[in-house]
This record gives structure tokens, C-alpha cells and sequence, in this order.
């Protein structure tokens, strides 16, 4: 009987084990891939080809580009799962980072910045989001708890992390390009980070 | 403040300057396996988790898998045919008399060899005013200066696609038929290389006299593969030079290009008709 009303529940919350399962799922995959299964890198893909795809997008501004990066990403991952370490961090936080890495390099050698706001006026390739891109209730739950806590964060704290993640800009240029003082980019990143900390503990313990 | 607190100051500040690290690989060694600092580094990393996730084309996957199983299978020491497909790239040029297609070939080496030979000397002009703007630049502005140098070693990488050894170039050639963007206005007739690496991975496509497309549309690299076409990438008109694409790996099986003109955003497949294609080899 217990069983029965567990399958007829809503799943409006998920099952612990849920979310210890998805770092245990990305690290099993990991260890696939270094050990040359191409089905885990197809699975990888798959889970995060669409946040990643999101992310590139931001700080690139153009599909092509984005595009391009995705696809140097995983391959990157397919020749270095082998030097992955649980320990450094979570998968997630891997993918991203070489993510963010690559696209920064791509936007500074084209120098996108400095047509930052033409591009985006011009770009006009459509933009494919999809409800299928989210993989679990756990996924989008997640995202719905990133945009509270950021958007409970004052504009001004948001914006000098925002500029730091996704423009790659040191706190020395973001005090440089805003007028800001320099102490005072420092204060509000210390104090985002910690607000952000205390509202995604969770978040960053299912990381673990 | 209390110790706890300088702790986790400490922590945050070096979060946040291991983002700088261009390579991850650093800055995750930088982070160390203490907690409170992979905290924060995780921390940082979920911001994207924030934004709607994006649908990629299902022809990037398909690239990438590709790709990936040519590498496996070089890894068991298997021959794979398909990506020695540069050394049998198939022939657009009907049978002719032995004489008329030797004379046609050679004059098209002469050609391609002087285009190629000028790009050689573009590149090295263009690195050379990157590094004289460089060394102008100096310590004004850390930021310009960071972008400079990324975009010197972006033009380096090219030229050593087209000086290194063991690499094919692929001249492009306008379509029989195909008429450029603005139809007539064009004082030169768009020209293209496609340098490949050996190896059959690292490529660079250079296109010189490409007009602004019409509004809504944008010239597109393809890939022509034994399984169809495999998107490239969207070549962007440069009027203060040529145009450019690069990628460090093409898919398996690739023994062709083609530019073509196409409305509206990525697709899996060119809707358009060949602007510029490239479906013979030079091996340099």
C-alpha cells in the first residue's frame, strides 16, 4: 500500500536521495569517460548541454559562437576526464568553469566587448529554449531558488558579481569601469557571496 | 570580525580571483580541497544555473560524437578511412581529354598557390601591427591589453595553420551560377581558403570580397560529409579585412565546403544555394 501512494504522489518535492544521486550520476559518468565510453560523454551531453549552451550564450551574445564553444567543451571533457578530481569540485562546477573560460577567451580575441551593444541589437538568431532542456523537477526547482536569491540580492551587489562571472572582469577593472572604489566593489562582493551562501546551502551541499 | 568571518573573507576574495585563471584546470588546483573555498567556487558556479537552459542544435551532438569516435577508434589502433578522406577528395570536374584537365589543374595550382601565398603575407602584416599596437598600448589600459594579446595569439594560431607542414589547403571558388549578395556592386569576386591540419582536425576558412548579406540573412560554413552537411558556423562580413572561422576539430568524413546564403537562425542543413565551394585539395 505504501508503494502505491508513493507512485501516486505529485512530484511537487523530490525524494532525498534524488539529490545526492545527480553528483554520484555526474561522477559515475566521468569515470565512464575517461575510461572511453562514448555513450556516458552522449549522456553528459545531455544533462547539460542546455545550461551550458545558456551560459556560453550570455557572455558570447552570438548562437555561432556559443555553439562552437559547447561543442570544444565536451570535447575537452572526452580528452581530459582523466585528470578530473572529485575532490577539486563538483562536475557541474567543471563543466561550467571550462565554459565560462573558453567563452571569455573567444569574446576578448573578437573583441566583442566593444560591440557589445550592436550585437545585441543584431543578433538575430532565434533562441531555442525548451521545457525538455530541464531534466528533473530537482533541475528546475534549482533555478527557480537561483533567481530568488539573486533577485534578493541588491542591484548593486548582483551586478559586480555578474560582472566578475560572466564579463571575466578583475574587481580592479569593475571598480575601474563603474566609478566604483575599489573597497566598495570588494564590500559588496563579500557581502553578495555570503547572502548567496546562506540561501543555496542546500544547493551547495547536493554539490558535495 | 571574527576569525570565522576573516575566514570566510579569505575564502570569498580567493574565489573570486581564481576566476581570472584562464585555464579551469589552474584555478580548480588553485581552490585547494578545503571546504569553505570549494564552497564558494561551487557557489559561484550554480549562477548559471539561474537561466533558462538552451535547446543546441542536434547537429552539434552529432559532430561531437563523430568526432569523438574517430578518436576512439585511433585509439584501439584502427584504421578509420573516412577521416583519410583529404587524400581522396571527389572530383566536381567531369572527364576531360588528359591534356585539357592537366593544363586546367595547373593553372588552378598557380592561382591557388599565389591566393595562398598572399594570405601568408596577410597574416604575418596583421601580427605584426597587433604586436607594434601591443608594445603602443603598453600599460595604458590592462584590459585592451588582455584583448590584444588574445587576438595576437588567435592570428598566430592561423598563420601556423598556414605555414606548418603536413596541412591541405582548399581553395573556394565561386558556384557556376551563384551571384554575390549585392549583384553587381562588387568590385572582386569573393575568394576563400580552407586550411586543414594534418590530421584532419584543426581547420581555418579566410574569405576575401564577401558583401554585407540582405537583412535577415547570413552566409554559412558548411561541412560536407559522407552523412550529409554539418553546420560551421556563420561567416561574419569583415569590411576592414577578411572573413574568418576556426575551430580546433571538423567533423569525421568531411571532403568538401561550401558557403551558402541562408535566412534566418541555425539549421541542420543548407536551405540556400552554394555561394563558394571548396571540394579540391592542395597538399602543402
Amino acid at each position: 500500500m505504501l508503494s502505491s501512494i508513493r507512485s501516486a504522489a505529485p512530484m511537487s518535492c523530490p525524494e532525498p536521495n534524488e539529490r545526492s544521486t545527480n553528483a554520484a550520476i555526474d561522477g559515475g559518468l566521468i569515470r565512464r569517460i575517461a575510461d572511453g565510453d562514448e555513450s556516458a560523454l552522449s549522456e553528459l551531453y545531455d544533462r547539460y548541454a542546455g545550461l551550458l549552451l545558456a551560459l556560453a550564450r550570455r557572455i558570447l551574445l552570438r548562437q555561432s559562437d556559443a555553439e562552437e564553444v559547447l561543442q570544444e567543451v565536451f570535447l575537452q571533457v572526452w580528452n581530459q576526464a582523466g585528470r578530473y578530481d572529485t575532490r577539486r569540485s563538483a562536475v557541474s562546477t567543471w563543466l561550467v568553469l571550462i565554459t565560462r573560460s573558453r567563452s571569455i577567451d573567444r569574446l576578448r580575441s573578437r573583441q566583442v566587448l566593444d560591440r557589445t551593444l550592436g550585437a545585441l541589437q543584431q543578433e538575430n538568431r532565434g533562441i531555442h529554449t525548451s521545457p525538455e532542456g530541464i531534466r528533473s523537477v530537482l533541475w528546475e526547482q534549482r533555478r527557480r531558488r537561483l533567481q530568488r536569491a539573486l533577485a534578493d540580492l541588491p542591484a548593486e551587489q548582483r551586478q559586480v558579481l555578474e560582472l566578475a562571472f560572466y564579463r571575466g572582469m578583475t574587481q580592479s577593472e569593475i571598480a575601474e569601469g563603474t566609478g566604483i572604489p575599489l573597497g566598495t566593489v570588494k564590500t559588496r562582493t563579500l557581502l553578495a557571496m555570503k547572502k548567496l551562501r546562506k540561501a543555496l546551502e542546500d544547493e551547495i551541499r547536493d554539490l558535495l | 570580525m571574527s576569525d570565522q568571518d576573516h575566514h570566510h573573507d579569505r575564502a570569498i576574495e580567493r574565489a573570486i580571483e581564481h576566476l581570472t585563471a584562464s585555464d579551469p584546470e589552474r584555478h580548480l588546483a588553485l581552490v585547494g580541497a578545503e571546504d569553505l573555498e570549494r564552497s564558494y567556487t561551487d557557489l559561484l558556479a550554480l549562477l548559471p544555473f539561474a537561466d533558462q537552459p538552451q535547446l543546441p542544435d542536434s547537429a552539434i551532438k552529432t559532430a561531437l560524437l563523430r568526432t569523438v569516435s574517430g578518436e576512439a577508434s585511433d585509439r584501439l589502433g584502427e584504421s578509420v578511412p573516412s577521416r583519410q578522406a583529404p587524400a581522396a577528395v571527389r572530383r566536381s570536374l567531369a572527364p576531360q581529354p588528359w591534356t585539357f584537365a592537366l593544363a586546367a589543374m595547373f593553372g588552378l595550382c598557380l592561382m591557388g598557390l599565389a591566393f595562398l601565398g598572399g594570405r601568408v603575407s596577410e597574416q604575418r602584416e596583421q601580427i605584426g601591427a597587433l604586436e607594434a599596437l601591443i608594445e603602443k598600448t603598453g600599460a595604458e589600459s590592462a584590459e585592451q591589453n588582455r584583448l590584444l594579446q588574445a587576438q595576437l595569439q588567435h592570428s598566430a594560431r592561423n598563420l601556423e595553420m598556414i605555414t606548418t607542414v603536413a596541412r591541405e589547403a582548399y581553395p573556394m571558388h565561386l558556384e557556376a551560377g551563384a551571384v554575390p549578395a549585392s549583384i553587381g556592386a562588387a568590385a572582386t569576386e569573393p575568394r576563400g581558403v580552407v586550411w586543414v591540419c594534418g590530421r584532419h582536425q584543426r581547420w581555418y576558412l579566410n574569405v576575401q570580397g564577401l558583401q554585407p548579406p540582405p537583412s535577415g540573412f547570413a552566409y554559412t560554413l558548411w561541412f560536407v560529409t559522407e552523412g550529409g552537411f554539418v553546420n560551421g558556423g556563420v561567416l561574419e562580413v569583415n569590411a576592414d579585412g577578411p572573413s574568418e572561422l576556426d575551430a580546433p576539430f571538423m567533423p569525421i568524413g568531411t571532403n568538401s565546403f561550401q558557403v551558402t546564403l541562408e535566412r534566418g537562425g541555425p539549421r541542420g542543413k543548407p536551405d540556400g544555394r552554394p555561394l563558394l565551394v571548396a571540394d579540391q585539395s592542395i597538399a602543402l
